[in-house]
């Protein structure tokens, strides 16, 4: 019963994840962004993550955030500096130390630009991302988060449209414990409504203090930057 | 398939830093194996916990992690976390190598022990015993304590603050 269950999500997220590589091929600028060519601007130079150029949109669709409220991802984030992170709370070592990591970096942004982004983690593991769970998890890593669940094609929808891979959940283990791949980049949407960067998930601390107060300003690659300066 | 060899090129300094842990520092000479600096995140959840150590194989003799035990969970599992193709995986690993004369680093983004069904709640400044199985060395005890959720900070060290 257990063992059927996961097999059918597995195939269910298996099909999405081909959708979505598809995408991140096909359309995808994120190759372009990570390279200096010799003689261009490189408009990374002196930022962390990369250029999404076009930028991301914002997906049309609504969470469900981990007070049982609805979440419509555009009218609850517009034109405020929005960092979009998917993971899961089962997960023992990466997801707590990277957002973790934003925790430290906005308490040492402490006031101004930059200090109060939205920050949104969206469980992909459905099963067991329950909203009470999530509320639990973020509540020990930082108040302000907001965790968003929800049916796994509105997830699907979300991540096809910022181009991501689709989450892959494995078997589970004799113990019925079973890991979940996710989306290592997080997204950072500026005031603008769009998505000009996206993160590695494992940036320093210092390089998120450096890059959310210009972000949050409108300014979001190297020659723009030299424009305001 | 798919063609994904741009992709993997953009994430290869990531990838390199993650795996980049069982770096050879050879200290030809201390003549033991031995586990320090082991450590648990405090759980930002009770179902599990990430227990980090390194491992100082100070001989000149090849040996293999096989297993870890501790009390407080009711398994514990070696796994390894990575960046691939942007997207974050865990993997379990049956052993992990630990070369003559190297040290092996468990960092966050890489190797861990996830316990999991943990049997009592872990507080900072907590500490348990654990005691890590190897093929040669045999089983090695160390008292294992607590921190702070972790943050990569500049030096790229777990801060322990």
């Amino acid at each position: 019963m257990v063992d059927k269950f996961h097999i059918t999500r597995r195939r269910l997220i298996g099909a999405g994840a081909a959708t979505g590589l598809g995408l991140l091929l096909g359309a995808c600028g994120l190759e372009d962004g990570g390279s200096a060519e010799a003689g261009t601007a490189d408009p990374d130079a002196g930022w962390s993550g990369t250029l999404v150029d076009p930028p991301f949109t914002k997906p049309d669709v609504t969470f469900t955030d981990f007070n049982g409220k609805p979440f419509p991802f555009k009218e609850k984030t517009e034109g405020r500096l929005t960092m979009l992170f998917f993971g899961y709370t089962s997960c023992p070592d990466v997801c707590p130390v990277y957002l973790n990591t934003l925790a430290s970096a906005l308490d040492a942004i402490d006031s101004g630009p930059g200090s109060r982004p939205i920050v949104l983690f969206v469980g992909v593991d459905v099963a067991r991302d329950t909203p009470k769970k999530m509320k639990e998890y973020l509540g020990q890593i930082d108040d302000s988060f907001i965790g968003l669940t929800a049916e796994e094609p509105v997830i699907a929808k979300a991540i096809a449209h910022l181009k991501l891979g689709q989450p892959v959940i494995h078997e589970p283990d004799k113990d019925g414990n079973y890991a979940v791949d996710h989306p290592a980049g997080i997204i950072v949407f500026s005031p603008d409504n769009l998505g000009h960067r996206i993160f590695p998930a494992n940036v320093r601390q210092k390089d998120w203090v450096k890059d959310l107060p210009r972000l949050d300003e409108g300014i979001y690659r190297t020659d723009q930057d030299a424009e305001h300066s | 398939m798919f063609r994904r060899s741009s992709v993997l090129l953009l994430l290869l300094p990531v990838v390199v830093l993650l795996v980049g842990c069982g770096s050879s520092d050879s200290k030809a000479g201390s003549g033991r194996l031995a586990v320090e600096q082991a450590t648990v995140d405090r759980p930002v959840s009770q179902a599990q916990a990430a227990l980090r150590f390194v491992i100082d194989n100070g001989t000149g003799t090849d040996d293999t992690l096989e297993s870890v035990t501790t009390d407080v969970a009711g398994s514990s599992t070696i796994h390894e976390s990575a960046l691939s193709g942007g997207m974050a995986t865990m993997k379990a690993r049956d052993s992990v190598a630990v070369p003559a004369g190297s040290k092996v680093t468990f960092a966050p983004g890489g190797l861990h022990v996830m316990l999991e069904d943990l049997r009592r709640p872990l507080e900072v400044g907590d500490t348990f015993d654990v005691t890590l199985h190897f093929a040669r060395a045999g089983s090695v005890t160390v008292t294992a304590k607590v921190v702070s959720p972790g943050a990569m900070t500049d030096d790229q060290e777990h801060d322990h603050g």
